[in-house]
C-alpha cells in the first residue's frame, strides 16, 4: 500500500514537478529524470516521463527544441513557456494549500 | 529485447498508428538517448513497444487539440487491436468520430469550448443491417465501417 500511495501522489503532481524542474533553464528528458530522482522522488521511468512531456508540449506549457548533438544523433530540449509558468504558479499554490491542510490534520492526529 | 529490436518495433507501432515520419524519428532518437544514458532494459524502462507507442500517440491527440477554431478536426489511423481502447479515451476527451475511412482512418471532431463526451462500440457482423437496427434501438448511431467492423457512437449523457 505505501508504494501505491506514493505512486498516486506522484501521478497527481508529476506535471507540476516537471514544470518546476524547468524553471531554472532547459533540460532534456534524461536530465529531468535525474533531477527528479536527486530531489528524492525516486526513479521516474521514461515510459511515464516522455508521454507526460508530449502532453505538456501539446498543451503549450513546455516548448521543445531539437538540437543536433556533437556526438549523438541529437536531443530534444524542453523549456518552460509563459503559460507553463502561469500554470506552475497557480496550480503550485493550490497544491501548497492542500499540503497545509494535510499537514494540519496529520499533526492533529499525532503525526510529527 | 535489445535496444535496437525495441526501437525497430516501436517505429513499426508508431507508423501503424499513423504518426508522421519526422515525429517518429524524434521519438526514437529520444528513446535511444534515454536508454543509452541509463543503460536500462528498454521494456522495463519504457514499457512494451505497443503500450509506449499508444501513450505517445495519445499525447499527440492532445497536441492536435491545441488547434484553433470552434471545431477541432483530426484523423488518426488505428487497427482492430488498438482502436477501441483509443476510442474510449478519445470519447471521454470529447472527440466524436464522423466517419471511418479506408485503411482504418478515423476522422474526428471536437468542440473547442464545450465538447460532448462520447461512448463507442464495435460490432462484428456479416448481417450489418440487423446489427445496426439492434444498436439503433438502443440509441447508438452508426459512425463508420471498416472490413467487417461496424462502429457506433452515443453521447455519454444519453447512457441510462
Amino acid at each position: 500500500m505505501p508504494s501505491d500511495r506514493r505512486s498516486a501522489l506522484l501521478r497527481g503532481t508529476l506535471d507540476l514537478l516537471v514544470l518546476a524542474s524547468l524553471v531554472d533553464g532547459e533540460r532534456y528528458g534524461y536530465e529531468l529524470a535525474q533531477r527528479l530522482e536527486t530531489a528524492g522522488l525516486g526513479r521516474v521511468k521514461g515510459g511515464t516521463l516522455y508521454p507526460l512531456l508530449a502532453r505538456l508540449e501539446g498543451s503549450e506549457l513546455v516548448a521543445a527544441t531539437w538540437r543536433t548533438g556533437e556526438r549523438g544523433p541529437g536531443r530534444r530540449y524542453y523549456t518552460l513557456t509563459p503559460g507553463g509558468r502561469e500554470v506552475l504558479r497557480d496550480e503550485g499554490r493550490a497544491w501548497l494549500r492542500f499540503d497545509d491542510a494535510v499537514r494540519s490534520l496529520l499533526r492533529g492526529g499525532g503525526v510529527i | 529485447m535489445t535496444t535496437e529490436e525495441y526501437l525497430t518495433d516501436l517505429a513499426a507501432q508508431l507508423h501503424a498508428l499513423g504518426m508522421e515520419r519526422q515525429r517518429i524519428e524524434h521519438v526514437l532518437a529520444e528513446a535511444d538517448d534515454h536508454l543509452e544514458q541509463g543503460g536500462e532494459d528498454p521494456v522495463a524502462e519504457l514499457g512494451p513497444p505497443r503500450e509506449y507507442a499508444l501513450s505517445i500517440h495519445e499525447a499527440a491527440v492532445r497536441e492536435a487539440a491545441a488547434g484553433g477554431g470552434e471545431w477541432q478536426h483530426w484523423a488518426f489511423r488505428a487497427d482492430a487491436f488498438a482502436e477501441m481502447n483509443l476510442l474510449e479515451r478519445l470519447g471521454h476527451e470529447g472527440w466524436e468520430v464522423l466517419e471511418v475511412r479506408d485503411d482504418a482512418h478515423f476522422a474526428c471532431r471536437r468542440h473547442a469550448v464545450d465538447p460532448q463526451h462520447w461512448a463507442y462500440r464495435r460490432r462484428t457482423s456479416l448481417r450489418p443491417k440487423r446489427k445496426r437496427d439492434e444498436m439503433e434501438s438502443e440509441g447508438w448511431v452508426p459512425c463508420g465501417t471498416w472490413i467487417v467492423f461496424q462502429y457506433f457512437k452515443r453521447p455519454l449523457a444519453a447512457r441510462g
